[in-house]
């Protein structure tokens, strides 16, 4: 395996060294490579980028454990059951007075449509 | 990196079934209801624990009670029409409007009648204490005055010596 692999090195750089480039470079390439290399690298990333990595990081940390993997599984699932009893119980009032508004209406000739 | 990212989804997809499954669990009774006996009906059933027997003969009654309201209902209407056209052409109260008046009240009477006559009827089908509730309840959603229709919101208020004694 390692020997088939320094033989490719082998032909690869020799393959290389045969390269020429014909081709002229745009005037200053070198130092507006240098340039770009600079800017990257002095690139200081905002405020919320470096909340967001840290946040992100941590979290990754916590989920990669079994407990803060299972605390967090807990948590979601208590926090849509949650939410699957507080909209049920608005579904149940809503339905409710609904049903009492046609009752009245349905019996009494004299009352109006509830005003919403 | 994989991990956490599919804790991740699994989470949220366990919340969004709890969501799910709590509130189908929870609405289905009241859909079910609703569907075998309609709103109105659902809401006695529901309210005042009819149930059965008891329950059919509230039905019954209603259904009853609803088609002679609606026989009533339609007669008041005609009343009405024909007070408006002769209101079109006249310039004073006639005695053919003081008349047409009159039978509209009549009917109302009656309508009033039929039903706190309903609602009895439906209160002695039910258990004394539910049927108890349900005439207050029915009697304060039908019986409470109605004025505010009449006298102008924004309006000054009567005092109680101005008011007639049916605003009182």
């Amino acid at each position: 395996m390692n020997s088939e692999h320094s033989v490719n090195d082998e032909d690869l750089s020799r393959l290389l060294q045969s390269w020429q480039v014909e081709t002229p470079l745009p005037p200053r390439f070198k130092e507006g490579v240098w340039r770009r290399i600079e800017r990257e690298s002095a690139r200081i990333p905002s405020l919320w980028q470096q909340c967001w990595e840290v946040l992100v990081g941590r979290a990754a940390g916590l989920l990669r454990q079994p407990v803060g993997a299972a605390t967090y599984l807990l948590a979601l699932l208590i926090a849509g059951a949650g939410m699957g009893y507080w909209s049920s119980s608005r579904f149940a009032n809503h339905t409710e007075e609904t049903w009492r508004s046609a009752y009245v209406q349905a019996v009494n000739p004299y009352s109006t449509a509830p005003e919403r | 990196m994989k991990r956490p990212w599919l804790i991740t989804v699994l989470g949220l997809a366990l919340a969004l079934s709890a969501t799910g499954v709590i509130y189908v669990s929870r609405t289905a009774p009241y859909r079910a209801l609703e569907a075998s006996c309609g709103p109105d009906l659902a809401w006695i059933k529901k309210e005042f624990h009819v149930e059965g027997r008891t329950f059919e003969g509230v039905r019954a009654l209603h259904e009853k009670y609803k088609a002679a309201c609606m026989e009533r209902c339609r007669q008041i209407d005609e009343k009405n029409r024909a007070l408006s056209a002769l209101l079109a052409v006249s310039t004073n109260v006639t005695p053919e409007i003081e008349q047409l008046l009159t039978d509209a009240a009549v009917l109302r009477k009656q309508c009033h009648v039929e039903m706190l006559g309903h609602f009895f009827d439906i209160s002695r089908l039910m258990a004394p204490e539910q049927g108890r509730r349900y005439l207050q309840w029915m009697q304060a959603q039908t019986l409470t005055s109605t004025h505010s229709t009449m006298v102008p919101q924004a309006g000054p208020k009567l005092s109680d010596d101005a008011r007639t004694p049916e605003h009182r």
